[in-house]
């Protein structure tokens, strides 16, 4: 396998090659197509955070590009788009870059989280928790009441956080196996 | 497994050209005037408090939908989509006004969540693709329009590879099938034979992808020049 | 004599992070109107010479002088390449636009596109609507299509990497005839190859990688190429039926039947071929025994049942096209023995049977190291030993050995030859009449819509 790595850097280590590009895409529609495919029909919200949490922190795990996970979370928030998928119309794109932006902030703040499995579930809960915004702005603007905004929004935010922490549990070995077969 | 929505690819000429694909058949809400009236009734729906402005805005949809051509098992697939959160609403809401005023309240609301969100579904799915592509295509940077689309075009292949890797390491005695992923002890194989090579497989291909652009003189600082298709020459 | 396009003048590169060069010290011309060849085993460093010449090779060192053909003009290329998989290499969903994609990247006016994307069609042969999709094309015409959409750019130099890897008899025809064609048009054209008998009468020059990754001069004639396979050891197939195959059909995507009306049974112990064009249907009939996808018609049972994933495990064993996709473990004993560890059995008898089937493959050296590190053809050899460690009853091969050189293809079938002398059956794809493998004891045909079995 010919690998096309990074290509000379005008920028330092802040260049997105387009190898890179394509495979935050990638994970950006896989995180699409997991949350079509295994649309759990359990009533319990927050179910697609199992997907889009790990292939977030993935993508910033496996692309050394600061703002990796958003550019994966805005590109997956485009293609729902173009798909027509999901409620929200082109507020889609708001759920996906949130929790994106989440877990860039988390790791520029500190590198090396996504190393220890203690690390991963801290940034996937913090990134998951970012569908309390979502939720309780949609609903404030609607003028429902402040006491079952906050009711509900923090019964989604915990099921995305439950289901966002389970999927991230698998993220730090992905990573470690990756990086012994000098991979990434 | 994923649907046809992933068998259709997105030329990235399309994207990058600012082309218009397959419009609809026979006259349709030009793309602006539509986008302006999904934004205008979402905006209203977030903003009414009473029954009334919400017939006023469910006419003002069912118009929309009929200027867009669209299909009315929309307002069948909004419903499906919203009908859990309307529940909690309602639940939430008798829980803590009881059941007269909660219920009324909650449907009340719950019917402002539908028209607030049902706008911009009907905007999106009667948009022709190669339209909303031109229109991501300005909005995004150079690069970031041709990987949306190039990825989208790619991804049947990414997955069928996927999907060829799973069988064979399933053959292979790996527990990764689904009824394995419950057994904690089977999450290992998982990681180790499927997940593993999945993200190498990602990588070689887009990897692939990148030099095949390359090769045929992509840059993404290089101004590009559009192929005009036959119908448009 | 024409200054010549290509010099290279000891011009060697090492990889970021390899212990040793991939290029060593190589000095090469090529000229306007000749044809080179450029042999050698998988692995070489045939394809990065193409990458240097093209100037696309990643991060490294190099050493040495390069110089290769600059655009003369806005709007060309100094130098085409059309890599092997095609798959990876088409962009767009109708014919005009993928010839066209080169052009855009270039920034040629749109108004001289039209004319320059029609005549490249025509110097390929290509006689298709602009508007026609890609998807529906053969093999053939997908590397007819790739060349256009290079030649479209004008280069003066066509760098080929491994053409035949790819395409069927009639294919490698058609490419002959094209690169005839550009020959006389005054266009270079090198070719990475290593099984270049189809292209004889065309090579100039022939030249040779070895494993160091220096260049020879190389005259390499048809009596050098490897003869077919012959077995000795072969013993008669039973009589157990283990696939049963009546009026079946199947779709492939969102197309119609591929082929349908297909009956046919295999027996154990029998080695079954099954051949035909590209795209004829023959990894959708592998898909289909594995378990992958249903019949869209007709009846199969395969071991004496319906054919999925989970009731063939254990018993089923397949190895696709680039089988070290399927590599995981840390060292290549481990690999081997996964499915054995699976399957139980004391650490001892484990050892024994791993290194053994290490010994049959020639890797016993390598029983600790990394499979990931291994050379093209040792990664074949353990993804082999791998499916084959639990002795599976019926093996599957969708065309895993393409790309790999003569030495590795013959031990690999050392091996199956081995296992189906104990009675495991093969089925193996493949679409190139000459290649090297044991004679079979039955070709299924895949051509004109259906499968037919012949006896051999």
């Amino acid at each position: 396998m010919i690998v096309n790595s990074n290509d000379p850097s005008l920028f330092g280590r802040f260049h997105l090659s387009l190898r890179d590009a394509m495979f935050l895409g990638f994970c950006a529609a896989l995180i699409l197509a997991l949350r079509m495919a295994f649309r759990w029909h359990l009533g319990i919200s927050g179910h697609a955070m199992f997907f889009t949490i790990p292939l977030l922190l993935l993508a910033r795990g496996c692309v050394t590009f600061p703002w990796a996970a958003s550019c994966t979370g805005a590109l997956a928030g485009c293609m729902a788009m173009l798909l027509g998928m999901g409620k929200g119309g082109p507020l889609i794109l708001l759920k996906f870059l949130l929790p994106a932006l989440c877990v860039d902030a988390a790791i520029w703040l500190f590198p090396l989280l996504l190393t220890s499995l203690v690390g991963c579930m801290a940034v996937a809960a913090i990134s998951a928790a970012s569908k309390f915004i979502n939720a309780a702005l949609a609903e404030w603007l609607l003028g429902i009441d402040i006491a079952i905004i906050l009711q509900h929004a923090l019964l989604e935010t915990a099921g995305a956080v439950l289901f966002g922490v389970a999927g991230s549990m698998l993220v730090p070995s992905t990573l470690k196996k990756l990086k012994a077969r000098g991979v990434i | 497994m994923f649907g046809s929505r992933f068998d259709e690819g997105v030329s990235p000429r399309v994207c990058l050209g600012r082309k218009s694909g397959v419009e609809a058949a026979g006259w349709s809400l030009p793309l602006a005037a539509k986008l302006l009236i999904a934004f205008a009734l979402s905006g209203l729906a977030v903003a009414c408090r009473g029954w009334l402005g919400i017939a006023g805005l469910l006419l003002g949809n069912l118009g929309l939908l009929v200027l867009s051509r669209a299909d009315w098992a929309i307002l069948l697939q909004a419903g499906r989509l919203l009908i859990g959160q309307s529940l909690i609403l309602v639940s939430l809401y008798v829980i803590r006004f009881g059941w007269a005023q909660g219920i009324a309240a909650g449907a009340q609301l719950s019917c402002q969540l539908l028209l607030a969100f049902l706008p911009g579904m009907i905007a999106l799915q009667t948009i022709p693709r190669s339209q909303l592509t031109s229109l991501l295509a300005r909005l995004l940077p150079s690069q970031g329009a041709f990987v949306l689309a190039t990825t989208l075009h790619f991804f049947p292949l990414l997955l069928r590879e996927m999907k060829t890797l799973y069988a064979s390491q399933v053959l292979r005695g790996c527990r990764i099938m689904p009824r394995d992923l419950f057994k904690p002890w089977c999450w290992q194989d998982f990681v180790q034979a499927l997940l593993v090579p999945a993200v190498v497989l990602a990588l070689a291909l887009a990897g692939d992808i990148a030099l095949a652009a390359k090769a045929r003189e992509f840059t993404p600082q290089r101004q590009r020049t559009i192929w005009l298709s036959e119908d448009r020459q | 004599m024409n200054s010549p396009l290509v010099e290279l003048r000891s011009f060697s590169f090492t990889y970021a992070g390899a212990r040793q060069a991939t290029l060593r010290d190589v000095s090469l011309l090529l000229h306007s109107g000749a044809c080179h060849c450029l042999t050698g085993a998988t692995g070489s460093g045939k394809s990065t010479l193409a990458l240097a010449l093209k100037g696309l090779l990643p991060h490294g060192s190099s050493s040495g002088y390069l110089q290769r053909p600059a655009a003369a003009e806005s709007g060309r290329a100094g130098v085409g390449l059309v890599m092997q998989n095609p798959e990876t290499q088409l962009f767009a969903d109708s014919i005009g636009e993928e010839v066209a994609f080169g052009l855009e990247n270039l920034a040629v006016p749109a108004a001289d596109m039209a004319s320059r994307v029609l005549a490249a069609l025509q110097a390929v042969g290509l006689d298709r609507p602009l508007s026609g999709p890609v998807v529906p094309l053969s093999m053939g015409e997908k590397y007819r299509l790739l060349l256009a959409a290079t030649l479209v750019m004008r280069p003066q130099l066509l760098i080929l990497d491994e053409p035949a890897a790819q395409l069927d008899s009639a294919g490698l025809r058609d490419l002959r005839q094209v690169l005839t064609g550009l020959k006389q048009a005054g266009i270079a054209i090198l070719i990475c190859e290593h099984r270049p008998s189809f292209l004889f009468n065309l090579i100039d020059h022939f030249w040779r990688l070895d494993e160091q990754g220096r260049l020879h001069p190389g005259l390499h004639t048809q009596e050098t190429e490897a003869q077919p396979f012959v077995d000795n050891k072969s013993r008669l197939p039973g009589e157990v039926v283990v696939i049963n195959a009546s009026g079946l059909a199947s779709r492939r995507g969102m197309a119609g039947e591929i082929w349908k009306d297909a009956s046919f049974q295999v027996r154990r112990g029998e080695r079954v071929l099954v051949q035909g064009s590209n795209g004829a249907g023959k990894s959708t009939l592998l898909h289909l025994l594995a378990g992958l996808q249903p019949p869209s018609r007709g009846n199969l049972a395969v071991l004496g049942r319906k054919p999925s994933l989970a009731g063939l495990r254990g018993r089923l064993a397949c190895l696709l096209q680039n089988p070290q996709k399927q590599l995981f473990e840390d060292s290549v004993a481990a690999e081997v023995g996964f499915v054995l560890r699976r399957a139980g059995g004391g650490r001892t008898e484990l050892a024994e049977k791993v290194s053994a089937l290490l010994e049959t493959c020639g890797l016993q050296h390598l029983a600790d190291a990394s499979p990931h590190k291994l050379s093209f053809g040792q990664k074949h050899l353990v993804a082999l030993a791998s499916v084959l460690a639990s002795g599976p009853e019926l093996l599957l091969l969708d065309d895993p050995f393409a790309g790999l050189d003569d030495a590795s293809l013959k031990r690999a079938w050392a091996l199956l030859l081995e296992r189906n002398s104990h009675g495991t059956t093969l089925v193996w794809t493949s679409h190139h009449a000459d290649e090297i493998c044991p004679c079979p004891h039955a070709v299924l045909r895949v051509e004109g819509g259906t499968i037919v079995r012949q006896s051999v």
